[in-house]
């Protein structure tokens, strides 16, 4: 380990060198924010492009961008735009060696504008190292069909190489890896049970997201802890110039947002609770569902630059809760929730060095009460404190360096009886330390290479120091001709939080997290991805991407644990393989995305491999938007993927069934019959697909602006199967023909 | 405008192909398998077992099947302690014969009981050649007591508790199936017959209504019964009969069946557990049976019979 570090900080003073030799030449930096002009809201994502040159950035998720080398003693014509909004030209002298700030309101473009104001793409580096990575902004995912209600997790399903489970649930799968294996980040604070009510949404309620970032993988080296994907959401900053409120309403819950300034900055509480379960039966075969479900959100966000100059102190916290209570003691009843609260202190210092430390608690916990039923008891509490500091260094040459470290303090219990009475009492202490360092190398223009690695000092199944691991990643972008772009990423990725997770359970209140205990190693993935982007054509852009995952350890529950020194879990191999291709036309009013994946997954448990639950060989998704002007847009959704995988049956035989077991007489016992099952997922259910229309109408009134909304779920009333009920003989089909309306009121 | 027509007829059809309900079999080839059953009683000297095939149906209603899958012909042994001990076949009438209206086909060995602690194994010879085979192994129920157990009823404190012990527990795959029991004599007719009464381990209020909750199978050695749960067990009895001088209790008995290493991994899967809400596709299935599905195993049956206060039965008006 010693000589790799020193190896490490060797490559890296080199890199030092190189960019004080060849960059200290006449050029400056131009950065800043990129705000909403009515509510001073940061914007993520937003274009900002020096003419002269043609040459510019986006914002990141906190609204802020830095353009450096720019030849300097020279006033540029800066443009600057963003959807939705009124782009905005300005002017700006860049001094030599000089940091020129520049700050960027935004307005908003009216309801009732009847052209709609070309806003373009989002800019790119030439060299941007972004393989794999989507960028999703609120304002996109409210122009999709919605269904009951708007939800990030099921937007996640229109990107290539997501897998969903069907219209039920809002898990989604990344290129053949389970829904655990997927980290979901709000506010950099893991969010554990990211579902409400058995899956079917997300519990983060789109209202308060100001940016989303969604790696289906090579992501880079600041996230850890899971192998699949990362979806990382940042909440909005609320209001700084006046207070503001909406109320929404939808067939499943009310919804409300209050935000607006305080005292050198600005608060934002969103919350949102189910009234109505009518809806819910329509997802889950017409059973009766009483689930209930709250979440509520806020944030606090600081600006003075008297007390903190040019930073920015946050405090969040986010709270949801489901309860499933039947009123029935032979029934069981389930509770689940997170309780995530945490602060942020983001600095950008006069030197081109941000830095930002955070501190977050994120606990979940989760309960079934078997009550006098025969479900088994289950309690799962996990607990973490986290502290963390990201550093990042941008040079004259547009080179980067990052660095930074992150301390966890996890516990995590877990009491559960399984399906054979077998009883799991497993509690877990442990802390993880973990560093990262990388480069992002961005001086040689048409190629771009980000390299680093993470050092994990601790594993917290042991709890303590010895057991130390790697994961080097490395992202490059060659842009071999302007119009394309080659894309390469490699990583390492470990993950020691798991869930224990029943692969045959298609439809999961909850799962429960433990460590991966001691006697089994912790799930490690390896990504290779290759990808082209293309924009040939004007307005169109095409993206293709292949990849191969290997997992070595993913864990899952022990289906042979027989007798009790059989263990809990076992581990088992997993690969996937695929083809991702992606094209987008955006000329406004117009936006069309098509999107196909070709793709294979593997699963190895016990020396048989199998299909799991969610490879689907071929995914096809289509989507048309259309902003008709006057606040009225339209969207059509067209999903399709070819059949999961299912176990088929054999045959049957009568099964001896112990009525009871003290008569002793199993001959004149009942013998029932049983379904003999063939190999493990090696049938196919019928294809999939689906259409989804969207109509919504913005309209002000006075002070009130009023959102409405109309959606139809499978317009086409598609019979698409979710599984096949042996018991009852049943086919149990996904969600008919589903019209749905939201109303929002903002003040 | 011809086109237009064409266009829209041809959409308005692929729409309607599209949304009808796609055919889905959820069959694949038929295969043969053969399943036994052979579970051992360690109190009794007379074993039996059965033997079948699975079948398959047109439809998916595997009630269609009328045919008895049972089998005969075949050759059941049991090697134990280096004997070996052939089953016999015979068969018996069905009590239900709705669905199959043969005689219900079994093998019987008898003078057959096994000691604690032995491994045993079954080698079945079917008719076609085939050979299934299996092991099992009885538990050392030496180690076996109630010595922790609450011995009389009533309890002034309420509660009886039943703890049973059994040194081998944490390497031993025990399942046990409790009841609380009891015997009692009623006068019908000038002819005292036998009967008896389960009792529960609560009364659970549904609907205004109280429903007996009976244990289950239960992995921890304890159980505990409430003495207000054993005083309405008992007024119960004769429930709406005013003439309780008829009754005579003749004893209270704790029966606990337990389940040996291989045939509590069964009777598991079998019970089962409660899906809720969840949708659990693959239901898992065990089988020690090699070359077939189905499960040899042991049980045994341990009692423990409670003294019964005179002035306690005297209370309810019975004799005793």
């Amino acid at each position: 380990m010693k000589i790799f570090c020193l190896k490490f900080l060797f490559c890296v003073k080199i890199f030092f060198l190189f960019n004080i030799a060849c960059f200290s030449q006449e050029i400056g930096t131009l950065r800043g924010t990129v705000v909403d002009s009515t509510s001073r809201e940061a914007l993520p994502f937003a274009n900002i492009l020096i003419k002269e040159l043609n040459k510019g950035t986006a914002t990141d998720s906190k609204g802020y961008y830095t353009i450096t080398s720019i030849p300097a003693n020279k006033t540029y014509t800066i443009i600057v735009s963003y959807v939705g909004y009124r782009s905005r030209t300005l002017t700006a002298f860049i001094g030599r060696n000089k940091i020129t700030e520049l700050n960027v309101n935004l307005s908003p473009t009216g309801f009732e504008m009847q052209t709609i104001e070309k806003t373009g793409e989002r800019i790119k580096l030439e060299n941007e190292i972004d393989v794999s990575l989507n960028l999703i902004t609120i304002k996109e995912i409210e122009t999709l069909p919605k269904g009951v209600e708007t939800d990030i997790f099921r937007s996640l399903q229109y990107i290539a190489g997501v897998q969903s489970s069907g219209d039920v649930s809002a898990r989604y799968f990344v290129r053949g890896g389970a829904s655990n294996q997927n980290l979901v980040l709000l506010n950099d604070a893991p969010v554990y049970s990211p579902f409400h009510s058995l899956g079917l949404f997300g519990v983060v309620d789109p209202e308060m997201i100001k940016s989303a970032e969604f790696y289906k993988g090579g992501f880079p080296t600041e996230f850890s802890g899971r192998i699949s994907s990362v979806l990382r959401l940042i909440t909005k900053d609320g209001n700084r110039n006046n207070y503001s409120g909406s109320v929404s309403a939808s067939l499943l819950t009310g919804k409300f947002m209050l935000q607006g300034p305080i005292p050198d900055g600005s608060f934002i509480l969103t919350g949102r609770k189910s009234y109505s379960n009518k809806i819910l039966k329509k997802f889950v075969n017409n059973k009766n569902t009483p689930i209930d479900f709250y979440d509520l959100s806020f944030k606090v966000n600081f600006l003075n630059n008297k007390i903190f100059k040019n930073a920015n102190f946050i405090a969040h916290g986010f709270f949801s809760k489901d309860i499933l209570n039947y009123d029935d003691p032979f029934k069981e009843d389930f509770w689940w929730g997170n309780k995530i609260w945490g602060i942020k202190y983001y600095q950008v210092t006069d030197v081109p060095l941000f830095y930002e430390i955070s501190f977050y608690n994120s606990n979940f916990r989760g309960k079934v009460e078997p009550n006098y039923s025969n479900k088994r008891i289950q309690d799962n509490e996990i607990n973490d404190y986290t502290f963390e500091a990201n550093f990042n260094y941008m040079f004259d040459s547009k080179d980067e360096f990052a660095a930074g470290f992150k301390i966890t303090e996890l516990t995590s219990e877990l009491y559960l009886e399984d399906k054979r009475g077998f009883l799991t009492d497993i509690k877990t202490q442990g802390s993880s330390i973990s560093l990262y360092a990388k480069y992002k190398l961005m001086s040689l223009g048409n190629f771009g290479i980000e390299f680093g690695s993470r050092l994990n000092l601790t594993r917290l199944a042991t709890g303590t120091a010895g057991e130390y691991f790697f994961e080097p990643r490395i992202n490059l972008t060659y842009r071999f001709i302007p119009e394309v772009a080659l894309k390469l990423a490699w990583g390492v990725y470990n993950q020691e939080l798991i869930t224990i997770s029943d692969e045959n359970e298609i439809l999961t209140v909850f799962e429960p997290w433990v460590v991966t205990p001691n006697y089994l190693k912790p799930p490690q993935a390896i990504h290779y991805i290759v990808g082209i982007e293309s924009n040939f054509i004007k307005n169109f852009f095409l993206n293709l991407e292949t990849y191969y995952k290997h997992i070595d350890n993913f864990s899952t529950v022990n289906e042979r644990k027989f007798f009790p020194t059989d263990k809990d879990l076992v581990s088992g191999i997993g690969y996937s393989y695929g083809f991702e291709t992606t094209l987008s036309y955006q000329l406004d009013p117009i936006n069309i995305t098509s999107s196909y994946t070709l793709s294979w997954a593997f699963k190895k448990i016990y020396d048989e491999i199998y299909y799991p639950r969610y490879d689907s060989r071929h995914n096809l998704n289509f989507s048309f938007e259309l902003n008709l002007g006057a606040g009225w847009k339209t969207s059509l959704a067209w999903f399709y993927n070819s059949g999961y995988p299912y176990t088929q049956i054999l045959g049957y035989y009568d099964k001896l069934y112990f009525q009871d077991p003290l008569a002793q007489n199993f001959i004149l016992d009942p013998y029932l019959p049983y379904i003999s099952l063939a190999d493990k997922n090696l049938g196919r259910l019928p294809d999939y697909h689906r259409l989804d229309f969207n109509i919504s109408k913005k309209i002000q009134i006075d002070i009130f602006k009023f959102y409405l909304d109309f959606s139809i779920i499978n317009l086409y009333d598609r019979a698409n199967i979710f599984y096949y009920d042996r018991k009852t003989n049943e086919r149990i089909n996904m969600l008919p023909f589903l019209p749905s309306a939201t109303i929002k009121i903002e003040l | 405008m011809k086109s237009i027509l064409k266009l829209f007829i041809l959409m308005t059809s692929m729409i309607y192909i599209s949304s009808c309900e796609e055919g889905f079999d959820p069959k694949t080839k038929f295969e043969e398998q053969y399943i036994a059953y052979c579970i051992l009683s360690g109190d009794t000297t007379f074993q039996t077992a059965t033997l079948s095939k699975s079948y398959d149906v047109s439809s998916s209603d595997p009630y269609e099947n009328t045919t008895d899958p049972s089998l005969e012909g075949a050759t059941i042994n049991i090697i134990y302690e280096d004997s070996t001990y052939t089953f016999k076949d015979s068969t018996t009438t069905r009590l239900d014969s709705s669905r199959y209206d043969s005689p219900i086909r079994f093998y019987y060995l008898n003078n057959f009981r096994p000691e604690e602690n032995k491994n045993m194994t079954l080698q079945i010879i079917l008719p076609n050649g085939k050979i299934l085979n299996s092991a099992t192994k009885t538990p050392r129920l030496t180690y076996f007591n109630f010595q922790y157990s609450d011995q009389d009823i009533p309890q002034v404190d309420g509660q009886v508790g039943i703890r049973w012990d059994y040194y081998y527990k944490d390497k031993e795959n025990l399942v046990y199936y409790p009841r609380l029991k009891i015997y009692y004599q009623k006068l019908e007719d000038g002819i005292q017959k036998d009967k008896s009464q389960v009792i529960p381990l609560e009364y659970l209020l549904v609907d205004n209504e109280y429903v007996p909750y009976y244990p289950s199978v239960v992995k921890f050695p304890l159980i505990i019964y409430y003495q207000s749960v054993i005083d309405k067990a008992f007024q119960d009895i004769s429930k709406n009969d005013p003439n309780k001088q008829n009754y005579t209790i003749k004893k209270i008995v704790f029966e606990l069946l337990l389940l040996n290493n291989e045939l509590a991994p069964y009777y598991m899967t079998v019970v089962g557990v409660s899906e809720g809400l969840s949708v659990i596709l693959d239901r898992m299935d065990y089988s020690n049976i090699e070359g077939g599905l189905g499960v040899f195993g042991v049980y045994y049956v341990k009692k423990l019979d409670f003294n019964l206060s005179t002035a306690y039965i005297n209370s309810f008006g019975y004799k005793f």
